[in-house]
């Protein structure tokens, strides 16, 4: 189980192999990248800043991690998120997941991504023609996370 | 040495994340408690209280979170001096 936090881009292939690692017992590896788009909110984007609370986003990311492999029959994760200046195309983060089959793959790496959208310390923040702004949250993310919660218990 | 926790002032170390830190204009200060105030809803009464961005921004429904030591806590979570207390907008990575 792996975290890292940086500025520099990531290579997939090379992180999938990394993180297989010539392991016999998979059968399955599930991989999210996640990209800056030029347009959001109806405007143009030049470029975004990532901005994070060091200390802390190692902590979540790595407790995020921990659920993800108490909830799911998984082998192995590894989560890379960018900080930084990045331009549209660039890659922002990145998710892989190994398990013998392809079903707690698909569903790990999904979790992860739904977790870390709404509980690891990262802010975006836009560069448009009409100058910066912070990104506001969105309800579809908590949403999205909340689908991960335990039923509420009968009364 | 003081006899008792209560005559020991709390001073903790805020730090102000994103949108935060530039509507109150500055990454961190310390912030010594009012004596037998020592939760995090008292740390946020005394900044609402300066009024201006700190009053908006944290104003009641505002969402903000509170991170002690780099994890998140409820409001009523009490700190102890030193602490090392963060004000998180709402998180937008991924």
């Amino acid at each position: 189980m792996t975290v890292r936090v940086q500025t520099a881009d990531f290579d997939a292939g090379q992180e999938i192999a990394s993180l297989r690692g010539g392991d016999m017992r998979v059968g399955a590896v599930a991989t999210f990248i996640g990209t800056v788009r030029d347009v959001n909110d109806a405007a143009h984007v030049a470029s975004l800043t990532l901005e994070h609370y060091p200390g802390m986003t190692e902590k979540a990311l790595e407790a995020i991690v921990a659920e993800a492999k108490g909830r799911f029959d998984i082998l192995d994760a590894l989560v890379i998120h960018r900080v930084g200046t990045l331009a549209p195309a660039d890659q922002i983060v990145l998710v892989v997941v190994t398990s013998a089959h392809r079903g707690e793959a698909f569903d790990a790496c999904r979790f992860l991504m739904d977790y870390l959208k709404t509980r690891a310390p990262f802010w975006k923040k836009e560069t448009t023609p009409q100058g910066t702004r912070w990104v506001d949250a969105r309800a579809s993310d908590d949403e999205a996370a909340a689908r991960w919660d335990p039923p509420s218990a009968p009364r | 040495m003081p006899d008792s926790q209560t005559a020991t002032a709390v001073t903790v170390h805020l730090v102000y994340l994103a949108r935060l830190r530039e509507a109150f204009g500055r990454a961190d200060e310390a912030l010594t408690l009012p004596a037998n105030e020592f939760s995090v809803t008292a740390i946020l009464a005394v900044l609402r209280a300066r009024g201006g961005a700190f009053a908006a921004e944290l104003a009641p429904g505002r969402a903000v979170r509170i991170a002690v030591n780099h994890a998140l806590v409820a409001s009523d979570e009490t700190v102890r001096d030193g602490d090392e207390v963060a004000l998180l907008p709402p998180v937008t990575g991924g």
